[in-house]
């Protein structure tokens, strides 16, 4: 019998017993938008995957008493966890398995587009980001944008502390709550311009929405955020965190071995 | 004084920046916050020479603030640059149509937006 499996929703299987890993998958789960479902039998699995839209991965928790199942169906996305495997790094591999959904091309794109916008927008302080695979910075609003195209659609995504901000940088020292909305709006939709500017060679040619701030303090649910592969940098003081989310379908049928990332430049085009 | 410019887009910062390219350029800046203020400050009386505008923004689009121009006798020779994220080939065809001159994506550089806004104004 399958467990109880909700629509749309990008799920986690996991096969046996460990609380240590159970309460870091929650966490996880949590911060990147994913649920996890204990199965007990090899029925159970079948039965619960069927009707799961999104698989991130499955864990067997291997004890050693059992004879490991195998699974060539889920290629990858079956990891074994052994006594002696520590939970850090299987959580490791587990995120670069999750950004493995992203071609690698599109990765760096993506990479070079926040390198490149960010100091241009925000100003030349922001030179310190760092890739990250842990977003749970304390952060006061959240700004999206998104972007999509038939078959692909990526989201921009900034988490940032606007009173930590304020304080950290001076060149925002003396912004309010909604200039620095309409700064990171700004932001987002600028990142997803350059990100588009390459994909459109290639064969995409993705639409781009308004973009949108939420408050935390008002809407508690905005920490969640649907799960897809995301490239998340976040700067060294830890006040501002953003990344590119993105979602390539299977009849997606961009060129993705020609991408090439263009310069950011302001191109004009006289008609 | 030199020439007026309307700069027509929802962020506040990118507002901000146009003015101070093209104000440290001699030109003389407008500023609106969506499509329909656009009109309502060009149905003003206000001298503007060029346009420049952004797709994406509530209320009323950059296209759509377009083709009002464009319909419109006493405003439609404006000279009209899109300066925008958007560079979908629908899109743009739409802006041609509606008698959109150039269009320029963001992120904006400076030194091309003034010496654009320069040759198109005859400002050289």
């Amino acid at each position: 019998m399958s467990k109880l499996i909700l629509p749309g929703k990008a799920y986690l299987i996991l096969w046996g017993e460990n609380k240590e890993l159970e309460s870091q998958l929650t966490k996880m789960g949590e911060r990147i938008g994913f649920r996890y479902v204990k199965v007990e039998s090899q029925q159970e699995l079948q039965d619960s995957i069927s009707k799961i839209k999104t698989l991130v991965a499955m864990i067997y928790c291997n004890d050693g008493s059992n004879v490991l199942p195998m699974f060539p169906a889920l290629g990858d996305k079956f990891l074994e966890y052994k006594k002696e495997t520590s939970v850090v790094s299987l959580l490791e591999h587990l995120d670069k398995l999750i950004i493995k959904g992203i071609p690698p091309r599109l990765t760096d794109l993506i990479t070079d587009a926040i390198k490149g916008v960010t100091p241009k927008l925000l100003g030349a302080e922001f030179t310190n980001l760092s890739r990250s695979s842990d977003f749970s910075i304390h952060f006061t609003n959240l700004i999206t944008c998104d972007s999509s195209a038939e078959a692909f659609s990526a989201k921009a995504l900034c988490k940032v502390n606007f009173e930590r901000l304020r304080h950290e940088y001076k060149s925002l020292s003396q912004r309010t709550d909604s200039q620095l909305i309409d700064l990171f709006g700004e932001f987002c939709n600028q990142l997803l311009g350059v990100i588009n500017a390459s994909l459109r060679p290639i064969g995409l040619s993705p639409l781009i929405s308004l973009p949108i701030g939420a408050e935390l303090s008002r809407s508690g649910s905005i920490s969640q955020v649907d799960y897809m592969p995301m490239i998340r940098f976040i700067d060294l003081k830890q006040v501002f965190g953003v990344g590119v989310s993105v979602s390539v379908g299977s009849k997606c049928q961009a060129r993705w071995n020609e991408l090439v990332t263009k310069a950011a430049s302001g191109e004009l085009e006289f008609f | 004084m030199g020439a007026a410019v309307l700069i027509v887009d929802d962020s506040e910062m990118l507002r901000s920046q146009v003015r101070n390219v093209l104000e440290n350029g001699g030109f003389t800046v407008f500023e609106a916050q969506n499509g329909k203020e656009g009109l309502t400050k060009l149905k003003s009386g206000q001298k503007v020479e060029l346009i420049l505008c952004d797709v994406n923004m509530p209320e009323m689009n950059g296209i759509d603030m377009c083709r009002e121009v464009h319909k419109d006798n006493t405003v439609n020779k404006i000279p009209i640059v899109m300066l925008t994220t958007e560079a979908n080939i629908e899109i743009k065809n739409a802006g041609k149509e509606a008698g959109v001159i150039a269009w320029m994506t963001k992120p904006v550089d400076g030194e091309k937006l003034l010496l654009a806004v320069k040759k198109i104004t005859g400002r050289q």
